[in-house]
C-alpha cells in the first residue's frame, strides 16, 4: 500500500500559467534526459539498446504521467473560484459540473445509459472541451501498426477490466465493448524535445509518444475495504460475547462505511450476482488474523458468530481509515496477518484465484482516498430556497441586509455558515493532535469524529486517555459540581455565546463541537418562534416572542402570553440561534450516550438538556374542587370537615408524554424517580371580583418546593400522555393528592384555597353568582409576582430524595403566566357527584376533544404539541367548544388549523400542522422565510401517519442511546422544534452540512484522532448503478425497539430490499449524471421531495427515508479525484523515410502503467498515489 | 358737570352692584383646577371608614340571610387606613372588618402588598403587570385618593363649612365629598353605605426608605415576569 515516491506534484497554483511551468519543468526534464541519453548511447555503447530503450520509455512514460496530472490539476484551477491566503489556495468548482474532470472521448450516454461508467476521458484527436488540456493528440490511433509492427490490441487497454467486456460470457477475455457505443483506442500523444506536440506528419523531432485512458477509480467499490462475511446480522442486534470492545450491538444494516456495502448485489451477468461464498473468501482472506474464519482459502473460509464478530469489531474500530493492515494480534492465526491489495494485478490475480466474475471487476478498485476534511459551504442564499434574504433584528426590529444570504455571505467574517474550506488559520499555532497549524491553512482540517461524544459522561468519569483538557479543546466544556457542563471557549463571549469561526481563527485554536454545530446548520433555521421579530416586544402586533429586555410579559387580553425563557440579558432564549445550538448538542449527546441522564449544558447562564427517552410535561390544568363529607389526602386522613369544606380548592395537574418510539423500553442506566417542582413564584386560587377574598396564597422557593413526585415505573413508560395519578404519586403537601367517596381523585401541586362563594347551605342556588365565580390561577390577574416556575426533575442515581441537590432538572416552564378567561368558562371538576347544583351547568365538557390531553381538557392551561421543546406553547384555556380551538392542538385531530390566537401572527409562522406538513402552505415557515419540513417531512398520506395519534408509536422518532454507526443517525436528533429532527433528507435542509462536518470514528472512545486520509470512500459523483445498488442496499431503515434494547429484530424485513435499492439507485445516478454534488451536504436532494413519492423505495416515515442517507454518507465521498491512468509510453523515433504515414514510427521500447493518484478537489492537493507497472 | 355727576351716581352703584353679584357667584363657581391636590411631599394621614348598618329584608330567606352574611365574611371592609407618604415613598396600614390587616407600600407607580393571612408574602404590582383586569386589588390603587377619582369641576356644588373648616363641596350622584378649601384635600367622603373622614397631621418621622426586602422582591418581580430564568 506505500504509494511510489517517484512522483512529487508541486502545489496546484491559481494561474494558467501553473501548467505552462510544469510543461516547461517536464521539457527541461525530458530535454536533460535525451541529452544525457545521447551522451550514454556515444560513449557507452556496450549497453544494450534494449535497456537503453526500456529507460527511456520509463522516462518517457512518467513524465507523460506528469503531464496528464498537471493537466488534471490546471483543469481544477479553471473550473474554480480561487480564493489564496499565504500561499495556499482554495478551489471552490464554479459550478456542479466543475466537481469532476471533464468527460471526453467515452462514447455517448444513450438514454440515461453510460457504456462505460468508469471511463472519465482518453486521449484523443481533436480533443476540445478540456480546460487546460496540453497534453494533446495526434491523429493517431493507439491501435495503428508501427513501423517495425508494434500495435496496442484492444484488449490491452481492458487488462484492469473497468470496461465492460465484449463477450461476458467468456472467462478469460478481456477484450472491452467497442463501436460508437464502446471503447476506442486512445489515440497518441507525440512527444518532441519541445514537448507533447501535435504533429500531422512524422518528423525526426518526435522522441516518443503516449497514449492513455483516464478512469474514475473513486468510484469503485475498494476491495481493501468493501464487503463483508455471512453471519453478519443485518439489524441491530445485540452484540455476541466475546465483547472486547463492549459494543452494544452488531450488525450491518445501519452501515456506517463501504465495509457494509453488499457486494453480493454486484452483478456477474452471467450468473446472477457475487456469492456470499466469493464475498467471504476475498473477507477471509483480507481479514484472516483479525476476523479468524475457519477454512482455508481453497476450501472456502467458513464465519461462525464469534468470527463474524471478530470482522465486525475490526471494522468499526478501525483507527487508520484502513490505509494500512489492521495491527496482528500477538498471536496472529495460523502464523498469518490480515492482507491488503498492494496494487490492482494483485486484485486480479486474486479474483482469478478466487474464481470471481470478471464481470464484476469493473465495480471494483483498489486504491481510493479521501482527506477527511469538511468541504461544505453554503451554496444558496435563503431566496434561493424560497425564503427572504433580510432579517431582522430582535432587539431593535431593524432590518438586517442579507442576514440570510448564506451564499453571499460564505467567505464574510461574521457569518455563522462559512465556506469552511477558506476559513483560515490566520496565526500559526499548535493543533491539538499536535501538528502546527500554518497560517493560510484551513482552520477546520479534519471532521469531528463523533465517538468524541462518548467523552461527555452523565457521572462525569472520563474515558481512559482523555483528560479535561481535551473536553475543554473538543467541547469548550468543563464540568461543575452539579454535574453541569458549563461553555465557555473563551473571549470573544467568554461563555456568553458561541464563537464563529473566524472568531476561533483568531484565537490560535480549532473549533469546537458547538462551533462547528453552529457553523454547519443555516442560521436562519435557528431561534423560530411565534411573533413578528419586526414588532419585538409587541403584543398587538404579534412580535411579543422576540422581546429583548422591554416590555414585561402581559397576556393580551384574555389569551395567554406563552410560556417564555429570557436570560440575563432580558432576550427570549428561544429566539436566540446560540441557545438552540446548545440544545441541540446537548440532544445529540443524549442520542448517543447509553443513558438516560439528561446532559446539561449551560451557555450564558441557562441551562439546557439533551432530550432523552423520559417523559417531559405536555400538558397542564387546573383542578378546583369545594369536597363533599369523607375526601381523602395524601397524609392519608381526612381534613378538618368545616375548613375543607367551606373553601374552594384548586390544584394543578400535570400531563406526561414520551413522544419516542422505545419509550417503553427503558436503559439500562436511567433515572427512576421524577418529581415536578414549583420552585419559584407565587399562585393563588382566588375568585373572580373578590378580589379580596381571604385567598391563601402559595409560596414557592428553591429550599422548599412544592412537588408531586412518581415513579417512572409505574406509568407504562408515558409511551402516551399520562396524567400523574391518585395512587401512583406523593406530594410535598399532604393535600396535593385527594379522593372522594365516589373515587374521584387527583394529585398535582396544591395551589390552595380561597372562601366558598359557593359554600354548602349558605348560598341559594339563585344566586346571579354564575360566570363570576371562576376561581382564577392567581397569576392571571397580573398583581401577584412573580409568576411560578415549574420544573421537571429526576433524582440523580445515588440520590437522596431529601436533599435538593440531588434532584437535577430537565425541563423547565419558567414563569407561568397563563390566560384569563372571563367568558365563564367550566373550572370546576365535572361529573363528580360532590358537586353542588350550581357546577351542573357547567359539566359540558366533551370528551376527550383533544386527544392528546390527558389532563381535565376544559382546564387545560397549558399545551403542547411536542413536549420536548417549550417553542409554540400555548397557555389558554380554551373551554369545551372544539371551534374555539385555534392552537397546536388543532393538528393533533387533523383539523385544519389556523394557528394560535395569541396575538397576530407573525404571516411566516401561519400553521402550525408542522407535523404534517402536506402542503406547501404548510410547513414550518423558518426564521429565513425558508418553508422547511418537519418529520413527516411532507410526505404524511394517512392518519395512521401521524405520530400524534394514540398508539402510532411507528412514526415517532426513535432514542438510539448508543453510539452512532453512521453520521446519518443524526438524523434521529431532536432539533428542539415541535416533531422537528435534524433533517437530512430534504434538498433545502438547513442541517445537512452536519453530514460534512462530522464523522464516525473508530469505535471506542474517540480519543485518538481520527486519520487525516482515509480510504474506501466511494464517488458518488461517478459512481455505477451496481456500485450505488450495493452502498443502498440492506440499509436499516425501520428501528423497532425491542425489549432487550436492541432497535429491531434480525433479518432483512426492515431494510431496503434489493429491488427497491436497483430503483434508487437508478435515480440517484440519473439525477448525478445531471447534477454532480458539490459537498455530501447535496445527498438529500438525490431523492424525491415530492410528497406523493410515497412508496416502497421511499416510505413516508422521516427516519425510514433517512435510511438512505445513513448508508451513502459515510461511504460517500465528492472531493477527491481519485483516478486510474492507464498510459502506454513508446520511446521510438520517426525513419527518415516515414513519408506522411504518421504509424510509420518506430517504436524502440514500451512501458504500460497503471498510475492510481488522488487529487482534492479542493486544495489541487495530490494526497496519494501509486504507480503500477503493467505486467501482460 | 351735572351730566357726568349723574353718569359717576349711576356708574358707581352699578359697579358696587356687579362686584356684589361677582361675589356672590364664586360661592358656586369651581375654584382653578386642579379641584383636589396630592397629598404633600411629607405627611401622615388616616382614614376612617364608617358603615351604615344594611336594613333587614323582610322577605329575605333564612338561606339568603346566612348566604348574606358570608359574603360579607368573605369581603372584609377597610376600617383605617394610615398614609405615611414621604416624597416618592408611601406606606399604608390597613386594618379590615375581618380583623386582617394589611402593609401597603409604594414607591412611585410600583405598590407591594401584604396582609395578614399571608405573612411573609409581598405581592408587586408595577404598571407593566395591569392591563385589562377587572380586579380591584392593589394594583389600581396608584393614587393618593383613587375613592375620589370623580371630583372635577363640572361636580362642584358650593362652600359649605364642615367640622369647623371651610370646605369646597362635590356630588356626583350618591357620592359626595368635602375638602378643606385651603388646601384642597379631603375631609370628608360620603358613599351609599359608608363614609370616610380624613385627618392630617405631620410626618413624625425621618424620610420613609424602602425596605430592601422589598427592593429585593421587585427585582425578583421583574426577572420573573420577563420570565428571566436563574438557574440554581
Amino acid at each position: 500500500m506505500q504509494s511510489s515516491s517517484l512522483f512529487s506534484y508541486s502545489q496546484c497554483h491559481p494561474r494558467r500559467g501553473v501548467a505552462l511551468v510544469i510543461v516547461l519543468a517536464f521539457l527541461v526534464l525530458l530535454s536533460g534526459l535525451v541529452i544525457a541519453f545521447f551522451v550514454r548511447v556515444v560513449t557507452e555503447r556496450q549497453v544494450s539498446n534494449s535497456n537503453l530503450s526500456d529507460t527511456k520509455s520509463d522516462i518517457l512514460a512518467r513524465s507523460a504521467l506528469d503531464v496528464i496530472v498537471g493537466d488534471l490539476k490546471q483543469e481544477i484551477v479553471l473550473g474554480s473560484d480561487i480564493a489564496t491566503v499565504n500561499g495556499i489556495s482554495i478551489y471552490q468548482p464554479k459550478s456542479a459540473a466543475n466537481m469532476l474532470p471533464t468527460r471526453s472521448g467515452a462514447p455517448p450516454i444513450v438514454s440515461g445509459s453510460n457504456p462505460i461508467p468508469n471511463l472519465v476521458r482518453r486521449s484523443m484527436v481533436n480533443a476540445t472541451g478540456i480546460p487546460g488540456l496540453t497534453g494533446v493528440a495526434s491523429n493517431l490511433s493507439s491501435s495503428g501498426t508501427s513501423a517495425n509492427n508494434r500495435s496496442i490490441k484492444l484488449a490491452r487497454w481492458n487488462a484492469h477490466y473497468l470496461i465492460p467486456r465484449s463477450d461476458t460470457s467468456d472467462t478469460i477475455d478481456f477484450t472491452p465493448i467497442s463501436g460508437a457505443s464502446g471503447f476506442t483506442p486512445p489515440d497518441w500523444v507525440m512527444v518532441t524535445a519541445n514537448g507533447p506536440a501535435v504533429i500531422t506528419s512524422p518528423t525526426n523531432s518526435v522522441i516518443g509518444r503516449y497514449a492513455y485512458a483516464i478512469y474514475n477509480e473513486g468510484a469503485l467499490l475498494d476491495v481493501n475495504v468493501a464487503g463483508y462475511p455471512s453471519k453478519l446480522p443485518a439489524g441491530d442486534m445485540p452484540h455476541p460475547s466475546p465483547n472486547p470492545l463492549s459494543l452494544l450491538e452488531w450488525g450491518y444494516a445501519r452501515k456506517g462505511g463501504v465495509a457494509f456495502a453488499d457486494l453480493t448485489q454486484l452483478p456477474t451477468i452471467t450468473s446472477g450476482t457475487l456469492s456470499q461464498t466469493l464475498v467471504d473468501r476475498l473477507v477471509g482472506w483480507r481479514n484472516y488474523a483479525s476476523a479468524q474464519p475457519g477454512g482455508t482459502f481453497k476450501g472456502g473460509y467458513t464465519f461462525d458468530d464469534p468470527a463474524a464478530a471478530r470482522y465486525f469489531d475490526t471494522v468499526v474500530s478501525a483507527t487508520n481509515g484502513f490505509l494500512s493492515v489492521a495491527t496482528p494480534s500477538s498471536s496472529p492465526s495460523s502464523g498469518q496477518t490480515d492482507q491488503v491489495f498492494t496494487s490492482r494485478q494483485a486484485f486480479l490475480k486474486f479474483s482469478r484465484d478466487a474464481g470471481i466474475s470478471q464481470n464484476v471487476l469493473q465495480y471494483l478498485g483498489t486504491f481510493s482516498r479521501e482527506k477527511n476534511a469538511p468541504s461544505w459551504s453554503p451554496l444558496l442564499n435563503a431566496s434561493d430556497l424560497g425564503g427572504q434574504n433580510n432579517g431582522v433584528n430582535i432587539t431593535s426590529g431593524a432590518v438586517i441586509t442579507d442576514e440570510y444570504a448564506y451564499y453571499k455571505k460564505a467567505d464574510a467574517a461574521d457569518a455563522f455558515n462559512r465556506r469552511i474550506a477558506n476559513v483560515r488559520v490566520t496565526d500559526s499555532f499548535d493543533r491539538v493532535d499536535g501538528s502546527t497549524a500554518v497560517v493560510g491553512e484551513p482552520l477546520v482540517k479534519q471532521r469531528f469524529d463523533l465517538n468524541r461524544l462518548s467523552w461527555i459522561r452523565y457521572d462525569g468519569t472520563l474515558p481512559s486517555g482523555v483528560t479535561a483538557a481535551d473536553v475543554m479543546n473538543y467541547f469548550g466544556l468543563t464540568r461543575e459540581s452539579s454535574g453541569a457542563w458549563i461553555y465557555n471557549h473563551g473571549a470573544p463571549g467568554n461563555g456568553a455565546r458561541i464563537n464563529t469561526l473566524e472568531e476561533v481563527a483568531a484565537q490560535k485554536r480549532e473549533p469546537d463541537f458547538f462551533e462547528l454545530l453552529q457553523a454547519g446548520i443555516l442560521k436562519g433555521s435557528m431561534g423560530l418562534v411565534s411573533g413578528d421579530p419586526a414588532f419585538s416586544g409587541d403584543v398587538a402586533k404579534g412580535g411579543e416572542f422576540y422581546r429583548a429586555g422591554g416590555p414585561l410579559r402581559v397576556p393580551s387580553g384574555n389569551n395567554g402570553s406563552n410560556v417564555v425563557r429570557t436570560d440575563v440579558d432580558g432576550k427570549v432564549v428561544a429566539a436566540q440561534e446560540k441557545y438552540q445550538v446548545m440544545q441541540i448538542g446537548a440532544s445529540i449527546i443524549d442520542q448517543f450516550d447509553e443513558d438516560d441522564y439528561p446532559t446539561e449544558v449551560v451557555l450564558n447562564g441557562q441551562p439546557f438538556t439533551g432530550v432523552e427517552n423520559l417523559p417531559y410535561i405536555n400538558a397542564m390544568a387546573t383542578t378546583v374542587l369545594r369536597p363533599v363529607l369523607g375526601v381523602t389526602t395524601g397524609d392519608g386522613g381526612t381534613l378538618l370537615q368545616d375548613e375543607w369544606q367551606t373553601r374552594v380548592h384548586q390544584w394543578l395537574t400535570f400531563s406526561l408524554w414520551n413522544p419516542h418510539r422505545n419509550a417503553k423500553v427503558a436503559a439500562a442506566k436511567r433515572p427512576t424517580i421524577f418529581r415536578i417542582a414549583a420552585v419559584d413564584g407565587m399562585v393563588a386560587p382566588r375568585l373572580q371580583n373578590l378580589a379580596t377574598a381571604d385567598q391563601k396564597i402559595q409560596q414557592f422557593t428553591r429550599s422548599t418546593p412544592s412537588w408531586i413526585r412518581f415513579n417512572i415505573g409505574d406509568y407504562n413508560g408515558f409511551s402516551e400522555p399520562t396524567a400523574l395519578n391518585y395512587a401512583f404519586s406523593e406530594t410535598s403537601n399532604p393535600n396535593g393528592r385527594f379522593e372522594t367517596p365516589s373515587k374521584f381523585s387527583r394529585a398535582g401541586i396544591y395551589l390552595g384555597s380561597s372562601s366558598a362563594v359557593d359554600c354548602k347551605e349558605k348560598v341559594p342556588l339563585s344566586a346571579p353568582l354564575g360566570n363570576t365565580i371562576a376561581p382564577y390561577f392567581n397569576t392571571a390577574k397580573r398583581d401577584l409576582s412573580p409568576p411560578p416556575t415549574f420544573e421537571l426533575q429526576y433524582l440523580r442515581e445515588g440520590g437522596n430524595a431529601n436533599s435538593e441537590s440531588d434532584w437535577r432538572t430537565y425541563q423547565i416552564i419558567s414563569s407561568f403566566v397563563h390566560g384569563q378567561d372571563t367568558a365563564g368558562d367550566p373550572y370546576f371538576e365535572p361529573a363528580d357527584p360532590g358537586w353542588i347544583q350550581n357546577a351542573s351547568t357547567w359539566n359540558s365538557s366533551v370528551a376527550s376533544q383533544y386527544t392528546r390531553l390527558t389532563v381535565d381538557q376544559d382546564n387545560c392551561i397549558y399545551a403542547i404539541l411536542d413536549p420536548r421543546s417549550l417553542r409554540f406553547n400555548v397557555t389558554r384555556w380554551q373551554g369545551n367548544n372544539p371551534n374555539n380551538l385555534k392552537l397546536a392542538l388543532s393538528a393533533i385531530n387533523g383539523k385544519s388549523p389556523s394557528g394560535p390566537t395569541v396575538g397576530p401572527w407573525y404571516t411566516g409562522v401561519t400553521d402550525f400542522a408542522y407535523t404534517v406538513n402536506n402542503t406547501a402552505g404548510n410547513r414550518y415557515t423558518d426564521r429565513d422565510f425558508v418553508p422547511r419540513v418537519g418529520d413527516l417531512a411532507g410526505w404524511y398520506t394517512a392518519a395512521a401517519d401521524n405520530p400524534l395519534t394514540a398508539g402510532s408509536l411507528a412514526n415517532r422518532n426513535v432514542m438510539l442511546n448508543r453510539p452512532f454507526r453512521s453520521v446519518g443517525e443524526l438524523g434521529f436528533v431532536f432539533r428542539d422544534t415541535p416533531w422537528r429532527t435534524l433533517n437530512l433528507i430534504s434538498a433545502n435542509s438547513a442541517d445537512s452540512a452536519l453530514l460534512d462536518l462530522f464523522c464516525v470514528g473508530a469505535a471506542g472512545n474517540g480519543a485518538l484522532p481520527p486519520p487525516s486520509v482515509v480510504a474506501g470512500k466511494v464517488d458518488i459523483n461517478g459512481a455505477s448503478i451496481p456500485v450505488l445498488k450495493a452502498l443502498i442496499a440492506n440499509a436499516l431503515r425501520d428501528y423497532q425497539p425491542n425489549a432487550d434494547q436492541t432497535l429491531t429484530t434480525a433479518g432483512t424485513a426492515n431494510v431496503v430490499s434489493a429491488s427497491d435499492s436497483q430503483l434508487i439507485a437508478a435515480d440517484i445516478a440519473t439525477k448525478i449524471r445531471t447534477t454532480p454534488l458539490v459537498n455530501l451536504a447535496n445527498i438529500p436532494g438525490l431523492f424525491p421531495q415530492d410528497a406523493s413519492k410515497d412508496n416502497n423505495m421511499y416510505p413516508g416515515v422521516k427516519w425510514k427515508r433517512e435510511a438512505l442517507v445513513r448508508a451513502l454518507a459515510d461511504s460517500s465521498s465528492t472531493r477527491t479525484w481519485n483516478l486510474l491512468i492507464d498510459v502506454i509510453a513508446q520511446s521510438g523515433r520517426y525513419a527518415p523515410n516515414a513519408g506522411t504515414d504518421l504509424n510509420k514510427f518506430t517504436v524502440e521500447g514500451e512501458k504500460h502503467y497503471w498510475f492510481h493518484v488522488a487529487i482534492d478537489r479542493f486544495t489541487g492537493e495530490v494526497i496519494d498515489q501509486q504507480l503500477e507497472l503493467v505486467r501482460e | 358737570m351735572i351730566k357726568k355727576l349723574i353718569a359717576f351716581g349711576l356708574v358707581i352703584p352699578l359697579m358696587g352692584a356687579l362686584v356684589l353679584a361677582r361675589a356672590a357667584d364664586s360661592e358656586k363657581e369651581a375654584p382653578q383646577d386642579p379641584q383636589m391636590r396630592d397629598l404633600p411631599h411629607s405627611i401622615a394621614l388616616m382614614k376612617t371608614f364608617v358603615y351604615k348598618p344594611t336594613p333587614e329584608d323582610p322577605n329575605q330567606t333564612p338561606k339568603e340571610k346566612a348566604a348574606k352574611e358570608f359574603l360579607e365574611q368573605m369581603s372584609p371592609r377597610l376600617l383605617k387606613v394610615e398614609v405615611l407618604k414621604s416624597g416618592e415613598i408611601r406606606k399604608e396600614n390597613r386594618r379590615y372588618s375581618t380583623g386582617k390587616t394589611a402593609e401597603v407600600w409604594r414607591s412611585g407607580r410600583v405598590t407591594f402588598f401584604e396582609d395578614s393571612t399571608n405573612p411573609g408574602i409581598v405581592m408587586v404590582s408595577t404598571p407593566e403587570m395591569r392591563q385589562d383586569s377587572d380586579d380591584t386589588g392593589p394594583a389600581k390603587e396608584v393614587a393618593d385618593f383613587e375613592e375620589l377619582g370623580w371630583v372635577s369641576r363640572e361636580a362642584f356644588q358650593g362652600r359649605e363649612t364642615r367640622q369647623g373648616v371651610p370646605c369646597l363641596m362635590y356630588k356626583n350622584g350618591s357620592l359626595a365629598a368635602w375638602l378643606d378649601a385651603s388646601t384642597r384635600l379631603p375631609i370628608l367622603f360620603v358613599a351609599g353605605d359608608h363614609h370616610i373622614t380624613y385627618s392630617y397631621k405631620p410626618l413624625s418621622q425621618g424620610p420613609l426608605v424602602l425596605p430592601d426586602r422589598l427592593v429585593k422582591e421587585l427585582n425578583r418581580s421583574i426577572r420573573g415576569w420577563r420570565g428571566e430564568y436563574i438557574r440554581h
